[in-house]
């Protein structure tokens, strides 16, 4: 066995142990400890997302929140080395930082942080009253004034969406969907026959999934809240999707001239 | 706000930075009419077609004015620009398409193009 090798399992079986008397006796020195001892896993793993735009020490001070979570949580019976079991819990605090806080233009922290209370109270309000809450009700719930909710919720719309396609969706029928196929050629409902191929010109730059969007909600007449339902995610993220898809939309018509 | 006859009256530069200004001005209204978040979000959502419709088919350095009328039954509002030469547009997002977007998310949409000027009208019932 090598040096290094012996170093490695002599490190382990500490931190073994540490986790033994830390669950015998909730330690909180012990807890420190095990945090020191793994400092360069979060390092090594903050550093792996450092080209993303964010400061590392951002990334840092979320990568040790992965790591308190992973010590917590960590169950010695399970066989399982600690890296390995903190490794995803880390990685999946970082990615949850980047999906919650990847702002396309620098907002302020106060409005990011607000941005966060702001999306949670309309989750809060919407299941509560069994319907979307008036500004009114935001505005009292989260005790601030009304101009502050449409401050808060214009800067929301800064947020960076790139990650539109993993908009999670549970079923299959997204498979092979395409808006044009619900494009008639001769709708009474729609005057769109003239303009189907410039439509079918500025659709194909969307993705499966953001033509869902616009499907359910112009085509459909799905409200904000449905699409939601079916999405399992939030209205505000709907909504913030549509304005997308739509920007997107005149975006594409402007820059190619179709 | 909403019963009393007041009309509040913008005179913008008929370009994009003014759709945000409109799209404020619309929110802050609709929030004090007891509208809901979704009503708003939907407002917004016809407001930004609009005014970007309006905007995209008119000249350069002209204005886009916009009326905002809260009503006892329906919050109206009406945005005019000046109609480039020709109906030149800098956006071909098919008209039928805007259309569409504004009556899904709105009560009524009235859309004109006439000798020199586009307007549209669009109103939304009141909770």
């Amino acid at each position: 066995m090598s040096a290094d090798e012996a170093s490695r399992q002599a490190r382990r079986k500490h931190i073994k142990q540490l986790f033994q008397v830390l669950r015998e006796t909730g330690d909180q020195q012990v807890r420190d400890e095990l945090i020191s001892l793994n400092i360069h896993l979060v390092e090594y793993l903050a550093r792996k997302f450092s080209n993303r735009g964010e400061p590392l020490e951002d990334l840092l001070q979320v990568g040790f929140i992965g790591l308190i979570k992973a010590i917590d949580r960590y169950d010695l019976d399970r066989g399982v080395e600690f890296s390995t079991y903190a490794t995803p819990t880390i990685v999946g605090e970082l990615k949850r930082y980047f999906r919650d806080k990847g702002w396309a233009i620098r907002v302020p922290r106060r409005l990011q942080m607000r941005d966060v209370e702001l999306n949670q109270a309309i989750d809060h309000l919407t299941q509560a009253l069994h319907r979307s809450p008036t500004f009114q009700e935001v505005a009292r719930y989260l005790d601030i004034s009304l101009e502050d909710v449409v401050e808060i919720l214009e800067s929301s719309y800064a947020t960076n969406y790139l990650s539109l396609d993993n908009i999670y969706m549970n079923d299959q029928e997204d498979r092979g969907f395409c808006l044009l196929d619900y494009l008639g050629d001769e709708d009474d409902d729609f005057s769109l026959a003239e303009d189907r191929d410039t439509l079918a010109k500025l659709i194909s730059h969307l993705t499966n999934r953001e033509q869902k969007v616009i499907y359910m909600r112009f085509f459909r007449g799905m409200t904000q809240i449905e699409i939601a339902r079916e999405l399992d995610i939030s209205q505000m993220h709907v909504s913030r999707l549509l304005r997308k898809i739509l920007e997107k939309l005149r975006g594409d018509i402007q820059l190619e001239e179709i | 706000m909403r019963d009393n006859g007041d009309v509040i009256r913008l005179r913008l530069p008929a370009d994009p930075f003014s759709s945000q200004l409109v799209r404020l001005a619309v929110y802050l209204v609709a929030s004090r009419m007891d509208f809901d978040l979704a009503q708003v979000e939907d407002l917004r959502i016809a407001v930004d077609e609009a005014s970007s419709y309006a905007i995209n088919h008119s000249p350069t350095k002209t204005f886009l004015e916009v009326e905002i009328e809260p009503g006892v039954e329906y919050l109206d509002i009406i945005l005019t620009s000046k109609l480039a030469e020709n109906g030149e547009t800098r956006s071909v997002m098919p008209e039928s398409f805007s259309r569409m977007i504004m009556e899904s998310v709105v009560d009524s949409v009235d859309l004109q193009h006439g000798e020199d000027t586009c307007r549209i009208y669009l109103r939304k019932r009141c909770p």
